[in-house]
């Protein structure tokens, strides 16, 4: 698709947060039409890697779950090795966000199991997971 | 503006204001900001006392908690005549009839301007003076006898060793109403914050709750003229403003909490105004609160956008940037508290 998406949303952002935007009278209107041109360019930011980020992310729970699974007794431990064998569908955004959102609903169960038992190296393996893609999920903004 | 608006503010003002004669509306305008409530800048005319500028808050239309613009209207009228600046607040307005929805008048605060989160260098030249007064005030607001104030009349006071608990309670519940996925950091952080609980609140005082670049106006000569939005205020740990006022969203520049001071001047500062200590280990505990909180008001925010109950860009945008900025930050903060323990 060309002009590509994310170009097309920054130089959307442009026109509206620093050309439209100021050339409205201060007050609500220029306020919001300037918030506006700032989200066209944050999703610019996400249209290329949303499918990848969560992809990653959903990756990355199922091999938690998969290498936790042999070490978590009874049903959490038969759900957490179900779950690390399961595949995304397709790699469609709302896919992967389905899956996403059942994925961290067992990494929560999974996290209050290894504080519970004291599992430090779980633990850590879980922050060390949640912070990556805290990370990832990052959207910068050029001062303004 | 609708001229249906301008219309019923003058018929509300002749009701409230009948010693000013005659009212016509010069200018009205809405005011680009938070999105808890619609704020319109009124410029009148009165036949008797001429010109003056009034605030109107007005409730939106999708729903809050009845009491908060009771509790805003109450935190003004505690600071009024201190050393807080403050507007004047005027008027409570319950009634539908006027504005259709209750909103409050305020007095406005001319000449002045506020700071914006994105901003690289908010404050310029003014930078240092403004974040001494802004520390300083924090620090005001902290010492004022709390049970003695109009606030008192609208929020609970808890025990010193109870606000850490009500405060976290209350955002939880946010949480648990609000969230559209499942949020494993923010549960993490609930589960650390209760059972690494802080020690007791040297004080209750009134928490401003928002305080914040972006919540409060400064002139041209750098001073600090009124403080804003105080709708989350309420009786509590004073430390939990502090930890708010430092939290890194406020500012683009990371070494300066809200585009002002270094963190350790801002403590400093704040100590002096307070008379009160700082112990780092309960400054830790009410920073990560206050990237919870934060993070709680983003999800309620994102869920609002998402529902088509409030498309101001101001709650996508707390979504899509916010949201994610105070994961990273707690996802930081857990890490740590973590490395400390072991």
């Amino acid at each position: 698709m060309k002009p590509s998406p994310d170009l097309v949303l920054n130089h959307a952002f442009a026109k509206v947060a620093l050309e439209m935007g100021p050339a409205l009278p201060a007050g609500y209107g220029q306020g919001s039409a300037t918030l506006t041109g700032v989200l066209l360019l944050m999703v610019s930011q996400e249209f290329n890697r949303a499918a990848d980020i969560r992809a990653k992310e959903n990756a990355a729970m199922r091999g938690l779950f998969a290498d936790a699974a042999s070490d978590v007794a009874g049903e959490l431990g038969v759900r957490l090795k179900a779950a690390g064998g399961e595949v995304d569908a397709d790699i469609n955004v709302a896919t992967l966000d389905r899956s996403n959102a059942a994925l961290k609903a067992l990494l929560i169960e999974l996290h209050i199991y290894a504080e519970r038992a004291g599992a430090g190296g779980l633990e850590r393996r879980i922050l060390k997971l949640l912070d990556e893609a805290a990370t990832a999920r990052q959207v910068f903004l050029p001062a303004m | 503006m609708s001229a249906d608006l301008e219309a019923r503010i003058v018929r509300y003002l002749a009701h409230r204001m009948p010693e000013a004669g005659r009212v016509s509306i010069i200018s009205l305008s809405r005011i680009h900001g938070g999105a808890s409530r619609e704020t319109f800048r009124v410029r009148i005319d009165a036949e008797r006392g001429g010109q003056r500028g009034l605030i109107f808050r007005r409730d939106p239309v999708s729903t809050l908690i009845e009491t908060e613009r009771e509790v805003e209207f109450a935190a003004y009228r505690s600071f009024m005549g201190s050393a807080v600046p403050v507007p004047g607040a005027l008027f409570l307005e319950r009634e539908l009839d006027w504005l259709e929805r209750p909103f409050f008048v305020m007095e406005e605060v001319e000449g002045c301007t506020a700071g914006s989160i994105l901003a690289a260098d908010p404050y310029g030249a003014h930078r240092r003076k403004i974040g001494e007064q802004f520390f300083t005030i924090l620090g005001q607001i902290a010492r004022r006898d709390a049970a003695s104030s109009d606030l008192a009349r609208h929020s609970p006071m808890p025990a010193a060793d109870a606000a850490w608990e009500a405060e976290l309670d209350k955002w939880e519940k946010v949480i648990d109403e609000d969230e559209l996925e499942p949020q494993p950091i923010a549960r993490a952080a609930i589960r650390w914050m209760r059972s690494n609980p802080p020690p007791p609140a040297q004080r209750v005082s009134i928490v401003h709750g928002d305080y914040r670049t972006g919540n409060f106006l400064f002139d041209t000569s750098g001073s600090i003229r009124a403080v804003l939005d105080w709708e989350m205020a309420h009786l509590g740990d004073p430390l939990e403003d502090l930890g708010w006022a430092l939290d890194p969203l406020w500012s683009a520049d990371r070494e300066h909490p809200g585009g002002m001071l270094k963190r350790e001047d801002a403590i400093a500062v704040w100590e002096r105004a307070s008379g009160l200590k700082v112990d780092p280990a309960a400054l830790r505990w009410w920073s990560m609160f206050a990237s919870f909180k934060g993070l709680a008001i983003w999800i309620s925010s994102a869920k609002e956008f998402q529902a088509g109950t409030n498309t101001d860009p101001v709650m996508a945008f707390s979504g899509l940037y916010c949201l994610p900025f105070h994961n990273k930050r707690l996802a930081d903060m857990l890490i740590q508290a973590k490395e400390i323990a072991s």
